[in-house]
């Protein structure tokens, strides 16, 4: 319990707790909420890393709630941008749905190598950085369906390439780190 | 570029914060663009030094994943300097 509780699991599981705030700006239509919740998730999940090192507390727990965190805010800030008419049906769902197999490819993973870790690539990092900058576009109102669907495009490519390294990394590497 | 980039208003967002964000974005590119451009020439540099028979394979998937991630990054990242500057030069 004491390696589930500490500073930087609870510094992370605030990005979750601010999530009804998000659904709540775009109920009330205030847009500057939602960014300011969206930049604070944003700058909570590059601090919580380092703050993990600082404390020596870098968990196995901790790794999978900022995952968890990540997956978190993309869905609730995407489906409120939906719902309230910030943003298109159309892409919205689409994006949606390239993230369960995004994640469907991360179990895959977890399958394979018999050992609970996060599968990451170079480019799904950068996948993820842009994303949270067009959920800020999202509330923004700026290029909105155009972001989402240039979003949806290098989605596609991403996965398809770590599909490929997700099946084809030597698996024996893994199991011995 | 006003009709790749189709500005939809869904809650009309004002033009002053519009422009602000634009700006934004053109100082994000101005650092991160030549950030992954040098990332992107080294590691190709370093891919081209590999020798399979003595370095492990590990870091050769490692190296060619990197190279990808950049170029995807300054793919994504030439998207958001044209959209910043058809709302910076209109």
């Amino acid at each position: 319990m004491a390696s589930i509780l500490n500073i930087a699991n609870v510094f992370t599981g605030t990005r979750i707790a601010v999530l009804p705030l998000i659904f709540y700006a775009g109920y009330k239509d205030i847009p500057m909420l939602g960014v300011t919740i969206i930049a604070y998730s944003g700058i909570v999940d590059s601090l919580d890393g380092i703050v993990a090192r600082k404390f020596n507390c870098a968990t196995k727990f901790g790794e999978m709630l900022d995952a968890i965190s990540d997956a978190s805010m993309f869905v609730v800030a995407l489906l409120t941008a939906m719902i309230f008419g910030y943003a298109g049906i159309a892409p919205s769902i689409t994006l949606l749905a390239l993230g369960v197999v995004n994640a469907g490819g991360r179990i895959i993973f977890i399958k394979r190598t018999g050992v609970i870790t996060n599968f990451r690539s170079y480019a799904s990092e950068v996948l993820g950085g842009v994303t949270f900058w067009v959920l800020v576009c999202t509330f923004l109102d700026y290029y909105i369906d155009t972001a989402l669907w240039l979003l949806c495009l290098f989605s596609v490519i991403i996965i398809i390439h770590d599909y490929w390294r997700i099946l084809t990394y030597p698996i024996e590497e893994v199991a011995s780190e | 570029m006003n009709n790749l980039f189709v500005l939809h208003s869904y809650h009309g967002m004002s033009d002053g914060k519009t422009m602000l964000f634009s700006v934004l974005l053109i100082i994000i590119f101005s650092i991160f663009f030549p950030l992954f451009t040098w990332r992107f020439i080294r590691d190709i540099k370093n891919l081209k030094l590999f020798n399979s028979s003595v370095d492990d394979i590990r870091k050769k998937i490692d190296l060619q994943d990197r190279v990808f991630g950049w170029f995807v990054a300054m793919s994504m990242l030439s998207f958001v300097l044209v959209a910043a500057l058809s709302v910076v030069i209109k």
